[in-house]
């Protein structure tokens, strides 16, 4: 293990192009799902990484686990190039780095009990056996708030929430130090989002998990995590601390994100920016700033449109992709009541 | 005035294995004129069904077993034959889905979809009904109609099928909308474009509408009234204003407090123990008896019936009718 | 497993088809004992073409030998053939599949460009082709012809399941906690293709059973005087109209017995899949 200092996870320049055959009559477009994104995350720190479909933010999460191979740049876990490794070390970094995947269902086997999905890891990678196996699986069930007599049901027996603590419980079963969160709660109905939200901060806690967040919704992520990366067609907008995301956002991108989450509160109905358009075509993406055709900025301008506004740190931590950051876009009425709590 | 959808004791089964599911059970409301009306509840809550229900959309083994649905001109959809319920569907009273991909017909371009439920319902040439479609859609927010009235699904982006929909379901000018979950699929950004989109056309077209969701904010910023359904039943209906302000029902309170919020970060959301249960396991009597934290002997022991709190205000619980008034 | 085992017995299709496959695969096995006579005892001249009577149930043929003795061997020995080449085709086409959807490029190329191929020359050519040259095919060489010939469908409905599987989200999640390939293939993937595997073989059953009943007729399945279901019905085809029964009792076994499999199909389909239990 480094020193304290340096970060677990430094991902570096990381580029993912998807080519496309193209049609009998086009020729193939690339699609940059990931475009030359660079940022750190400190151990038991806990991201946020938010952004709509077709941000990137789910492939991202992929290529720092290589499920997904990237076409350039690195990830470095711990002072191991993740890219640069053959398969025996690629699967024993796997004990440290997990996902647990947004659909409980799809991702796990309808032909599984789930106990022994949980169980699989642990016997791939020789944690335990037989009894002792067992013991470790009846302890992780607990640990996540699952009846242990579970052990024996298939997925399709157990609630949308329950299934989730089941992909919880397998991600933990080989004891990582780094978890990618990809939309876990967001299948899952009100009412047990908030028990799973609370479960995942309570485990971060416990065993000082470090955690990538992803999630489309800036509200969901508000209370778990320490900084925040808003990803729009693949790069990233604004990266901040959380504190200063929700109260002073720099990008209007993310003024907009934060303006367009409906507030339970039917004296809070603001003002709202609403965004015209929608997000364009990944494969032909905007010229300059990949936000322009739909800024609501009022001054942006011809470099908006000409010239790609490099990630800046224009504050302590704060970084932003805008050629506009001097002068953020202020949030509407109510918005910031969050400051005054 | 008179109600612009009157429903009572609307009761809708499903024959299943393990017996008889009243997905729907004794919803009783009434729709104003011009109003919109939010439907709010979870998963397996009965919203949906009740949306087909008015509608008589729902397929075997479901059937409304009981009640009535009494539009604005006196008819009651239920005893309709399917020829004069033709007649009302789309043009009365119309419907917009959650999935736009899948609502819309892949192999149909947007024009020939929208031109194809006008004609259904008027006398009107292909060249006429063609000319309303690129009308409809360019009321709808789509940019340069006239080329993308011939485009196909797959062609449009999820906001703009989404628009195609809501350009179909207006096209007869139907007096009554119903809206399932027509945001759910969608990213927050077009959520809002779409929000915004069919509060106008309502507002526009006179039209009450049904909203149906699972999203407290979406009601708290579109709705007039709202109903909270849990296992079937209507367990709290009231004013959107009250609902939010002086929730009376432990369901109702206990699901805004776990909503995650921007606007009052916590440090731990609240929650409510277990899972939503589904039609085929409702617990007897009161069914969040299992869930609720003021649980009390006789919520397991009795059903409690939908009492009046206060004007204007429902909600099904014991708690209210033991001692009214100290729950303020 | 003693699970699996115990809700297919509730699925009432599994255990009629279990019934009557049970039926006469029992009957076919104690043939040597259930049979009143055997099979090719030519019982004599007066004993030619009997209709069905107490003495023969199934009546008797040109030879004088009696029918329900022949119906119970030679539904022994289609059944052995069906068994035995629908297993080595599905063994077959299984391995090819599960191959080919799971790897991908290059070995998915030429094993389905192969079976492409293998499947648009007619089986029936095929099969008269390999026949012509071996003539005088004992039972074990036919399994194995048909067996060879048979597991190109298999395949492709394998692959097809297995490219489905392979996009689903648990193939990932198996990935991303570092489980090996193999351990992927047999825990993951080919319990998911299982069902249509099982299907497939059922019809395949019934398949086989009609081929080598037209190779026999032909003459180059099950040669005489060993009595095959498909053999009898041939040979019975020129009397039908004079002795139906030689013809007749044959075929309803047939069919019995492949309506067996089917119905056995059904019910492994459903209680394989958990959900729709």
């Amino acid at each position: 293990m480094s020193d304290a200092t340096a970060p677990l996870l430094s991902v570096q320049r990381l580029v993912k192009e998807y080519r496309s055959s193209g049609g009998l009559f086009s020729r193939p477009s690339p699609l940059r799902a990931v475009n030359d994104v660079s940022f750190e995350i400190a151990r038991g720190e806990s991201i946020g990484l938010v952004g709509e479909s077709g941000s990137g933010k789910t492939t991202l999460g992929r290529l720092i686990l290589r499920l997904v191979e990237a076409t350039s740049g690195r990830v470095i876990f711990d002072d191991v190039d993740v890219f640069n490794l053959d398969t025996r070390s690629l699967r024993s970094l796997r004990r440290r780095m997990q996902i647990v995947f947004q659909d409980p269902f799809g991702s796990l086997n309808p032909r599984m009990r789930v106990g022994a999905a949980v169980r699989e890891p642990i016997a791939v990678h020789r944690i335990a056996r037989g009894n002792d196996a067992t013991a470790a699986v009846v302890r992780l069930f607990q640990e996540v708030g699952l009846d242990p007599s579970y052990i024996d049901r298939y997925p399709h027996e157990l609630s949308g929430g329950q299934r989730q603590r089941v992909g919880i419980a397998r991600a933990l079963s080989v004891e990582p130090e780094f978890l990618v969160l990809d939309e876990p709660v967001s299948a899952l109905d009100v009412s047990v989002q908030a028990q799973v939200l609370n479960l995942l901060a309570d485990l971060r806690e416990r065993r000082n998990l470090t955690y990538l967040f992803i999630a489309h919704d800036l509200a969901v992520v508000r209370h778990i995590a320490h900084r925040i990366v808003v990803m729009y067609l693949g790069r990233f907008m604004e990266m901040a601390p959380a504190a200063s995301t929700y109260t002073e956002p720099l990008h209007p991108y993310t003024s907009s994100l934060l303006s367009a989450v409906p507030v339970p509160d039917p004296r809070e109905q603001r003002e709202r920016i609403v965004l015209q358009g929608d997000m364009p075509d990944p494969r032909k993406p905007p010229t300059g700033c990949v936000f322009h055709p739909r800024c609501p900025h009022p001054k942006k301008d011809q470099r908006c449109r000409s010239e790609v506004p490099m990630l800046r740190e224009v504050a302590e931590n704060r970084w932003v992709a805008c050629h506009l950051a001097a002068e953020p876009l202020p949030l509407l009425s109510g918005q910031a009541s969050g400051a005054a709590n | 005035m008179n109600p612009a959808l009157r429903v009572r004791h609307l009761t809708t089964s499903f024959a299943t294995e393990h017996g008889t599911a009243r997905a729907v059970d004794d919803v009783s409301f009434d729709l104003m004129p011009g109003e919109t009306l939010g439907i709010v509840g979870e998963s397996g809550s009965g919203k949906t069904v009740t949306a087909l229900s008015i509608l008589r959309l729902v397929d075997k083994p479901g059937q409304i077993s009981d009640g009535s649905i009494v539009e604005y001109a006196g008819k009651n959809l239920v005893q309709l034959s399917s020829r004069e319920l033709r007649q009302i569907r789309g043009a009365e009273i119309a419907m917009i889905f959650q999935e736009p991909a899948t609502s819309l017909n892949p192999v149909l371009t947007a024009g020939t979809q929208i031109a194809e439920t006008l004609r259904a319902h008027q006398t009107i040439t292909r060249k006429a009904a063609r000319d309303r479609a690129i009308e409809l859609l360019q009321l709808v927010g789509i940019p340069d109609p006239s080329k993308r009235v011939d485009d196909y699904p797959h062609q449009l982006s999820g906001g703009m099928q989404q628009r195609v929909m809501i350009a179909m379901a207006l096209s007869c000018n139907p007096k009554i909308l119903i809206a399932d979950e027509p945001t759910t699929a969608l990213d927050v950004t077009i959520q809002a474009q779409i929000l915004e989109l069919v509060t106008d056309l309502k507002q526009q077209f006179g039209m009450a509408m049904i909203l149906i969701t699972h999203d407290l904010g979406i009601v708290a910023g579109v709705t007039d009234r709202v109903a909270v359904m849990y296992g079937g039943q209507i367990v709290e209906q009231t004013t959107t204003q009250r609902l939010f302000l002086e929730p009376a029902h432990p369901y109702t309170k206990a699901l805004l407090r776990a909503v995650p919020r921007l606007d009052r970060p916590v440090d731990r959301l609240e929650t409510i123990p277990g899972a939503v249960p589904p039609a085929t396991a409702w617990p007897a009597a009161c069914r969040f008896h299992p869930r609720c934290p003021q649980l009390m002997d006789r919520c397991s022991a009795d059903p409690p019936t939908l009492t009046q709190t206060s004007e204007d205000h429902l909600a099904r619980c014991w708690l209210l009718s033991e001692c009214p008034g100290s729950e303020k | 497993m003693n699970s699996t085992l115990s809700v297919l017995f509730t699925n009432r299709r599994w255990r009629y088809g279990l019934a009557l496959v049970a039926l006469f695969a029992g009957l076919a096995a104690l043939a040597h004992w259930v049979a009143p006579y055997d099979p090719t005892a030519q019982l004599g001249l007066s004993e030619q073409w009997r209709p069905p009577s107490a003495a023969h149930p199934f009546g008797t043929d040109l030879y004088g030998r009696d029918v329900l003795s022949r119906v119970l061997y030679g539904a022994r020995v289609s059944l052995v053939i069906a068994v035995l080449s629908v297993f080595l085709s599905i063994s077959i086409g299984t391995s090819v599949g599960l191959a080919a959807g799971y790897c991908g490029g290059v070995v998915d190329t030429l094993t389905m460009r192969t079976v492409d191929a293998a499947l648009a020359i007619p089986r029936v050519f095929l099969l008269l082709l390999v026949l012509g040259l071996w003539y005088g095919v004992d039972v074990i060489g036919l399994v194995i012809i048909l067996g060879v010939t048979s597991w190109f469908g298999v395949s492709r409905i394998v692959r097809a399941e297995v490219m489905a599987v392979r996009e689903r989200e648990y193939m990932l999640a198996a990935r991303s906690l570092g489980v090996g390939h193999g351990r992927i293939l047999l825990h993951h993937v080919l319990p998911n293709v299982l069902a249509p595997v099982t299907v497939a073989a059922t019809l395949g059953m019934g398949q086989i059973i009609l081929i080598e009943a037209g190779l026999s007729f032909l003459g180059l399945g099950v040669q005489e005087p060993t009595a095959s279901l498909g053999r009898m019905m041939s040979a019975g085809g020129g009397e039908l109209l004079a002795a139906p029964w030689t013809t007749v009792f044959p075929g309803i076994v047939v069919i019995l017995i492949v309506i067996g499999f089917s119905l056995m199909g059904d019910g492994f389909r459903d209680t394989l899949d958990p959900r729709t239990r």
